[in-house]
């Protein structure tokens, strides 16, 4: 009646009705107060009405203001009999959606009845929820607001979000991605700051990736440059490390540490630091990476003409200086430490480097790396005893690393043989012990071996037969035990009758039982430890050339080819590589077209004689390594295909580089 | 969301102590055995800040994505239900549903 009467005059007024009908049938009552709600009040309309509107628009303005407590104190003003009590039950619904709590407020809107505005108010939100209610049947207008969303503005930007999510899913960016952040931009700006400043930064990290110059200028102008990066010179210098543009990378990255040398974000000074130094660092790769790929850069055209290249451009910075100026700034950092170490290293400059390593240490006793270098250093200027001391330091800070056990125990034989060769013999047995002691009072075998033959001259040959027996117990260390026997007695300067019986026993033992792949690692790691710089004894090189002629021997006549590839790996690391070549063909004829033997001949080859005549014969074997590769049934073919792979560009870049 | 700091649950600011408790903390609980999904991704959240160097190198180099448009898209779809929305705006939509 209400509502007829809001469209034809000529019907009762609202104040009529409640004059005619003080308590009218309740959905009247409904209807004048959705009327109300909606800006047409009558006159003449009971106070009653007037208080409980006001009531209700109260807690809707505490509702939006977030003050649901005192939105819901000012709903239970409200009783069952208000005309309002359906507009109380969405408020109720609501406030508990703003508080996530999707039950309650279905519930309050479960007791909504369908003819009222606020049932098809609610409608969308319920949609939204995706509750499975019905939706009310009174009237048609219900029906066509089904169509609409809560807000057809947010529709509208997750659709969009989902269209950049599609394309940003792709390699590079598009056209149609900027349209669509275009048109989300102004509604999650307005509407939640929040999640604008995320989009942005999904965008940021996403240019850097797959963006180009001019998506860089569409995002600056839809999205504020990032605070920690306010003139986009780190995206600038991430992105261009990315299309390998180093030059424009060096540039972007210093000017970005300047920025950051004024401490504009606040940061600790640790951080700071610590940021600037990464950065030098970072540059100092880059100018590395450039000078490299600078080397071998297209020495021959497509033709096979030399090719006069682009003009080399000038470095602002060199790589000593940013690795300098970062360990100035992060002086316990070992990364800028080690870069420079190694430039001194490779330049010789054996005191300077010292000076850094011993400052380093200073601060950071247990960096290892750091400590090896150390003892590299100490090693070319002839101090095996601070190698020694180092190393001891070093695993008496960290004495759970085996590895460290090792290296020192290596630096301790290393400085005994030096003590032996300066005949001071004395200064040996307490090193000894102490050694013993770590080990818990029993030597290992190479120790034992050198001990031998220190207490030989003061020993019964009873004795000595005895210990020997001793040492050459297990199968698996006789060779070794033999060689090392063989060796010190060298170093010690033994007569030649006393060396006799050792001598004649390695011929023997190198002769019988059939050596093992394991022999001749075991043989060959034992004389490397016979450093020439320090125990350069007689007849060393001879012993090598035995230890490789057993290593040929090894390869006619052991069976497992798994190990035997083992044992090609382990002299091509420690660069016998005119070996490796020597019994290649005895291998290739009992193992045949077998990819990573193929690898390794190549790689012996490369290394040997770089003529073009060789750097072809590797190439021709890398190309049938490759060939068998693709019908191997080896677990190992993929690695292997991309270790083939990356080794022909080596060597083919060497063919062009002779010309 | 692949924020490390939002991964474990810990405040940006927190030293190399408090983050590797945490971790631990979140490793006895996810053991690696019962949760395998989870403990990996505490583990890769740790390692991206679990010293100067590594948060350093997170903050300035890395360009894994701290989050997704579509963990974007999840956060505004609820975000849009349980925004309030102002009387006339409501009523508003009304209007025009009206129209």
């Amino acid at each position: 009646m209400a509502h007829e009467r809001t469209d034809n005059p000529q019907q009762l007024s609202f104040a009529e009705v409640l004059t005619t009908y003080p308590d009218p049938y309740p959905p009247t009552k409904y209807l004048i107060a959705d009327d109300c709600m909606r800006g047409k009040r009558p006159d003449l309309l009971p106070e009653a009405y007037m208080l409980d509107e006001e009531i209700l628009r109260t807690a809707y303005r505490h509702y939006e203001a977030g003050r649901d407590e005192d939105a819901k104190a000012e709903l239970q003003k409200l009783g069952l009999t208000s005309a309002y009590l359906h507009w109380k039950l969405m408020l109720r619904g609501l406030i508990a959606l703003a508080n996530r709590d999707t039950p309650r407020a279905l519930e309050n809107w479960s007791k909504i009845d369908s003819l009222t505005l606020p049932a098809r108010l609610i409608e969308p939100f319920k949609r939204e929820i995706g509750s499975e209610q019905p939706p009310p049947k009174s009237s048609k207008k219900g029906q066509s607001t089904k169509q609409h969303s809560v807000d057809s503005e947010w529709k509208s930007a997750l659709d969009e979000l989902a269209k950049i999510q599609k394309i940003t899913g792709q390699h590079v960016f598009q056209k149609s991605l900027w349209k669509s952040v275009e048109k989300v931009v102004p509604i999650v700006r307005k509407s939640d700051p929040e999640c604008y400043e995320r989009l942005g930064a999904i965008l940021y990290r996403m240019l850097i990736a797959q963006g180009g110059p001019s998506d860089l200028l569409q995002y600056a102008k839809l999205f504020p440059a990032p605070k920690d990066d306010p003139k986009f010179q780190r995206l600038t210098a991430l992105a261009c490390e990315i299309s390998n543009a180093h030059l424009e990378a060096i540039d972007a990255w210093s000017h970005y540490e300047a920025w950051l040398a004024t401490n504009p974000l606040n940061w600790t000074p640790e951080f700071v630091n610590r940021a600037r130094a990464q950065i030098f660092v970072r540059i100092g790769k880059l100018i590395r990476i450039y000078r490299a790929e600078e080397e071998r850069s297209s020495p021959l055209d497509f033709f096979g003409f030399q090719s006069r290249g682009a003009p080399k451009l000038k470095l602002k910075y060199n790589p000593s200086t940013v690795y300098q100026k970062s360990l100035q700034l992060a002086p316990d950092w070992h990364v800028p430490a080690l870069a420079i170490l190694d430039e001194l290293i490779t330049s010789k400059k054996w005191k300077e480097a010292e000076k850094i390593a011993r400052d380093f240490l200073r601060l950071k006793p247990v960096q290892l790396a750091v400590v090896n270098r150390l003892c590299e250093i100490y090693l070319a200027q002839g101090k095996a005893l601070a190698c020694y001391l180092t190393q001891q330091r070093a695993q008496a800070l960290n004495p759970l690393d085996q590895s460290r056990v090792q290296q020192r125990d290596l630096a301790a034989i290393r400085y005994l043989r030096t003590l032996l060769l300066q005949k001071r013999i004395d200064e040996c047995r307490p090193i000894l012990d102490g050694i013993a002691q770590k080990h818990e009072g029993s030597l290992p075998l190479t120790f034992r071996c050198f001990q031998l033959v220190l207490d030989r001259p003061k020993l019964a040959s009873s004795e000595i037969s005895e210990r020997e027996a001793e040492l050459l117990a297990r199968p698996e260390d006789q060779k070794v035990v033999a060689f090392q026997l063989l060796a010190d007695q060298l170093l010690a300067g033994s007569k030649p009758a006393a060396r006799k019986l050792s001598e004649d026993r390695f011929r023997d033992l190198l002769a019988d039982p059939r050596p093992t792949p394991h022999d001749v690692k075991n043989l060959l790691s034992a004389w490397l430890t016979y450093e020439p710089e320090f125990h350069d004894y007689k007849g060393r090189t001879t012993h090598l050339n035995k230890i490789l002629a057993l290593a040929e021997r090894t390869a006619v006549q052991h069976k497992d080819l798994s190990e035997l590839e083992d044992l090609i790996q382990f002299l091509l690391r420690n660069e016998q590589y005119q070996a490796v070549t020597k019994l290649m063909p005895k291998l290739h004829k009992r193992f045949k077209n077998i990819p990573l033997l193929l690898l390794l001949d190549a790689k012996a080859l490369y290394h040997t004689h770089q003529t073009r005549a060789n750097l072809r014969k590797a190439h021709n074997k890398l190309r049938k390594a490759i060939i068998y590769s693709y019908s191997s049934k080896d677990p190992r073919t993929e690695q292997i295909i991309n270790e083939i792979q990356s080794f022909e560009d080596l060597v083919m870049q060497k063919i062009y580089e002779l010309g | 969301m692949n924020c490390p700091y939002t991964v474990l649950g810990i405040d940006p600011d927190a030293d190399d102590a408090a983050i590797r408790a945490r971790y631990l903390q979140l490793t006895r609980e996810f053991s690696p055995e019962r949760f395998p999904e989870q403990a990996a991704r505490f583990r890769e959240a740790y390692e991206r800040i679990k010293d100067l160097d590594s948060r350093v190198n997170d903050r300035l180099f890395s360009m894994e994505p701290r989050e997704t448009i579509e963990s974007l898209m999840d956060d505004l779809r609820n975000h849009s239900l349980a925004r309030r929305i102002p009387l006339d705006e409501l009523l508003a939509i009304r209007s025009e549903d009206r129209k």
